[in-house]
């Protein structure tokens, strides 16, 4: 049931994504510039971006958790900031870059927990489905059966 | 479901006979452990020739284009690619877990998460290898399915 109504939201998330999107793309494109389009494609422009920038960092063999964890954090910061700016959403001014790096770390850093935590409970899933192959497809030890 | 043994010095070639009403499921996943049995792979050391029961094969390899066998101590050159092997491999327990690798699940002792949406496999003789996010859901489903 849980899984069922799991994937029923996110259907309907992506589906009200793509109708607020193509408002926004109608919008702009019939040059009503007083809505709020820009800023609602700016941001799916954004968050596209951080998916692409995710995939190609995963394809970088990193030797270390430490390069991979400073790579993601510089490169997305650089994307996120650009994005700020040309939302206007960052006053020019030292006090609020700095306001935002540490919002910015602190959400990263949140985000990272909750994703260290999702992996940690789909090794713990993967292992139990091992576990189940493993009754299934290995032989007892005939010296613990002797009557095998 | 009964079982014979009937031992005799004079037999050259072992024979498996399997009586039933129905070959289902169970039984088919049985008759595929017997074939990989009786499947050997040829590894090379040098220039002598080994026949290697698949069983006694941890993984399969590739490095600059070289396919390598590796038992739990001993590693044996093989002159087929994974490409070739991987259909005759995928139904005797074995998977692939990266580009360049195939693993012998029954060598797989547990996974650990690992940055950059890996899982790191740990092997029950120590040794540890990178499962690539590509190929985590397509394992995933081989175990699930095998274990049904």
């Amino acid at each position: 049931m849980k899984k069922e109504i799991l994937s029923r939201l996110s259907a309907a998330c992506v589906l009200f994504t793509l109708v607020l999107l193509c408002s926004c793309l109608w919008n702009i494109l019939s040059g009503n510039y007083g809505s709020s389009s820009w800023p609602v494609v700016l941001i799916f422009v954004l968050l596209v971006g951080i998916e692409a920038v995710d995939y190609l960092i995963s394809l970088i063999p990193f030797r270390t958790c430490r390069q991979y964890r400073f790579c993601s954090v510089a490169v997305n910061y650089v994307l996120v900031f650009l994005a700020w700016l040309c939302l206007g959403w960052v006053p020019q001014n030292v006090w609020s870059i700095l306001a935002f790096s540490l919002g910015y770390l602190i959400f990263y850093r949140l985000i990272q927990l909750y994703f260290d935590a999702k992996r940690q409970a789909e090794a713990a899933d993967f292992n139990r489905q091992l576990e189940l192959w493993r009754k299934q497809h290995q032989a007892p030890d005939p010296q613990d059966h002797p009557d095998l | 479901m009964k079982l014979t043994i009937q031992e005799d010095g004079s037999v050259r070639e072992t024979e498996i006979t399997i009586r039933c009403a129905c070959l289902d499921q169970r039984l088919q996943k049985l008759v595929g452990q017997i074939r990989q049995y009786g499947f050997c792979l040829t590894g090379y050391q040098e220039s002598r020739q080994f026949q290697l029961p698949l069983e006694t094969i941890c993984y399969l390899e590739s490095i600059d284009g070289k396919t390598f066998l590796y038992q739990e101590k001993e590693v044996y050159a093989c002159h087929e690619t994974l490409a070739a092997l991987e259909p005759q491999l995928i139904r005797s327990g074995f998977a692939r877990i990266s580009k360049s690798c195939i693993l012998n699940i029954a060598f797989l002792d547990y996974v650990e998460p690992l940055f950059n949406h890996r899982l790191k496999a740990m092997l029950k003789n120590g040794e540890s290898l990178i499962i690539n996010r590509n190929y985590i859901e397509p394992l995933r489903r081989q175990l699930k399915g095998d274990s049904v």
